[in-house]
């Protein structure tokens, strides 16, 4: 499989702590790449640098073949990379609808396209009956639906999904699953990384699984090499939250 | 954002029917002056109000871009006797840069929100303070004459002329905030206003998009300033260079509702005539009761209607939600 995203020595450091140490991997075109590890191993700092919210102390982020590392986010969202926040971030203030529109501006020539194509997201999602609802007042699962819903309008090449599980029942966790995949599998998206904290999910949908601990990749592999790594195992140990 | 009702572009057009209708009736000159002001502030606080509603970024420093407008108008006239229109085409270009300058200074390097706010006090106070000690030129704290011999030239009374200036290029930045507000760009400063993060992870250049905003609004201002400086025909830096100018804006424009294009006119267009006429009624004999009497204005709309007295009009009046 052709690569779409390649990071390559990346080290991000907040004053003395290193986030990030030495990271090289890749995301393939037509994948879910599952990206998993302990609080604090440095998950959510490498989707900020792949989507250029940090600027990385060393290494590098290829896009096709293209050097991005220092381009500022919203230059990686026209090369097609779009991620969602862990916390998510709804334009609080405005209408679920409206919250669509604004993503779904970015690639319409207009607004009447947009919209369109905002109706159409939101009937995907099973957004609908929410479309006027002001979404700081949504629960914690339309929420993080929603976030996916506007960087679909987006139409994006690469989706960074940070945590779009956590916080969110089993059987909403099963839907959202089955609409990563369909993503995927109807080439919405060209590639997902999927950040999470929900193992046994990932498992469930990854085609790859890489680990990270107090910021070094400890693993890489199918879920099934990453499950009987001795390492993985040993990081989370005790846990119980292991498959 | 849907649409439903009565537009508030009907009152509107009422609103501009009685308007340009008031001169003919030759009403005493001190009401053509309340009307007059209360339309400046209107456009004042509607070019405020892109900045500072529209994309959240809050300037209490507009008085900079009056002032602006207002001395280098007076300066090219007065003391170069040169022609009005390089006045306002020299005032608007400063504007812009002075605005790219502050605007760039703050955006690229994070400053953002109060010290966002604090910046442009700043750059008030540094030009007010500028105006006071280049005397040779600005005439200082006594202020400088403003001689627009065009206006006097004209057949009608000068006022009348200046009231049907106002007036126009009131209906402008109305009309222009109104596009904005539906267009792409307006969509684009609520994400900004709404959270930076997100609206960068949408694909939005803030800094850009900031920038904008920032500039058309202070390009507007001065020529806002411009327009004071003709009407009064002489300006002082306490007139239009003070903070309490730069309040004066915002607060107005925060009363009527900033986050809707006709918000900051419906602010003004009230407040304004209440505030002079209580001035005059009450300024005389009890200094500082109409202050008093703005303040307690200003904590009922807070109470009531704390997005701005828009909300009570729409509610009775019209359905033209802000957003969703």
């Amino acid at each position: 499989m052709k690569e779409i995203i390649r990071v390559v020595n990346i080290t991000k450091k907040f004053g003395g702590l290193k986030a990030l140490n030495n990271v090289t991997t890749v995301l393939r075109r037509g994948e879910i790449l599952g990206l998993i590890g302990p609080n604090g191993s440095g998950k959510t700092t490498l989707i900020n640098v792949i989507s250029g919210f940090y600027k990385p102390d060393a290494g590098k982020v290829f896009f096709n073949g293209e050097d991005i590392t220092k381009l500022p986010p919203h230059k990686k969202v026209e090369k097609g990379i779009v991620r969602t926040f862990q916390l998510t971030k709804p334009f609080s203030n405005l209408s679920v609808f409206d919250n669509v529109m604004i993503g779904a501006l970015f690639k319409a020539k207009d607004l009447l396209k947009a919209r369109k194509k905002t109706i159409e997201i939101l009937k995907e999602l099973k957004l609908e009956k929410y479309s006027n609802m002001i979404s700081k007042e949504l629960p914690t699962g339309i929420k993080k639906r929603l976030e996916i819903a506007r960087a679909l309008a987006m139409e994006p090449k690469v989706l960074l999904l940070d945590e779009a599980l956590a916080g969110l029942t089993s059987a909403e966790i099963d839907e959202m699953l089955s609409l990563i995949r369909s993503l995927r599998d109807e080439k919405r998206v060209h590639s997902i990384l999927i950040v999470e904290h929900v193992i046994k999910a990932v498992m469930k949908i990854a085609d790859r699984i890489i680990v990270l601990s107090s910021g070094e990749l400890i693993a890489e592999g199918s879920p099934k090499e990453v499950a009987n790594n001795s390492l993985v195992r040993e990081v989370y140990l005790g846990k119980g939250e292991f498959v | 954002m849907e649409k439903k009702g009565t537009s508030p572009l009907i009152f509107l057009f009422i609103a501009i029917l009685i308007a340009s209708i008031i001169p003919i009736l030759s009403p005493p000159y001190y009401v053509l002056h309340i009307v007059t002001v209360s339309l400046l502030f209107a456009y004042l606080c509607t070019s405020w109000a892109l900045v500072g509603g529209y994309a959240g970024q809050v300037s209490l420093g507009h008085s900079a871009f009056v002032g602006i407008g207002a001395y280098l108008t007076a300066i090219i006239l007065y003391r170069f006797k040169l022609s009005l229109l390089l006045g306002v085409s020299l005032g608007i270009l400063t504007a812009i840069g002075i605005a790219l300058v502050l605007g760039y200074a703050c955006f690229k390097f994070g400053v953002r929100g109060p010290y966002f706010t604090f910046s442009t006090m700043a750059l008030a106070e540094i030009l007010y303070m500028l105006v006071i000690s280049r005397r040779e030129i600005t005439g200082g704290a006594l202020g400088i004459v403003v001689p627009v011999e065009a206006l006097r030239k004209l057949p009608i009374n000068p006022k009348i002329a200046c009231y049907y200036i106002i007036l126009f290029m009131f209906l402008a930045v109305v009309f222009l905030a109104r596009k904005i507000q539906y267009s792409k760009l307006g969509y684009y400063l609520v994400a900004i206003r709404e959270d930076e993060e997100a609206a960068e992870a949408c694909g939005i250049n803030v800094l850009k998009y900031k920038l904008l905003a920032l500039c058309l609004s202070s390009a507007l201002t001065a020529l806002g300033g411009v327009f004071y400086a003709i009407y009064y025909g002489y300006i002082t830096p306490d007139g239009v260079l003070s903070l309490s100018l730069s309040f004066q804006i915002a607060t107005t424009s925060l009363v009527g509702g900033a986050k809707i294009w006709f918000g900051p006119a419906l602010g003004a267009l009230l407040v304004i005539p209440f505030t002079e006429i209580t001035r005059s009624l009450l300024g005389g004999t009890f200094i500082g009761v109409p202050l008093l009497l703005y303040g307690i204005l200003l904590v009922i709309v807070a109470r009531v209607a704390p997005n701005g007295i828009y909300e009570i009009f729409s509610k009775y009046f019209v359905k033209e939600e802000e957003r969703g």
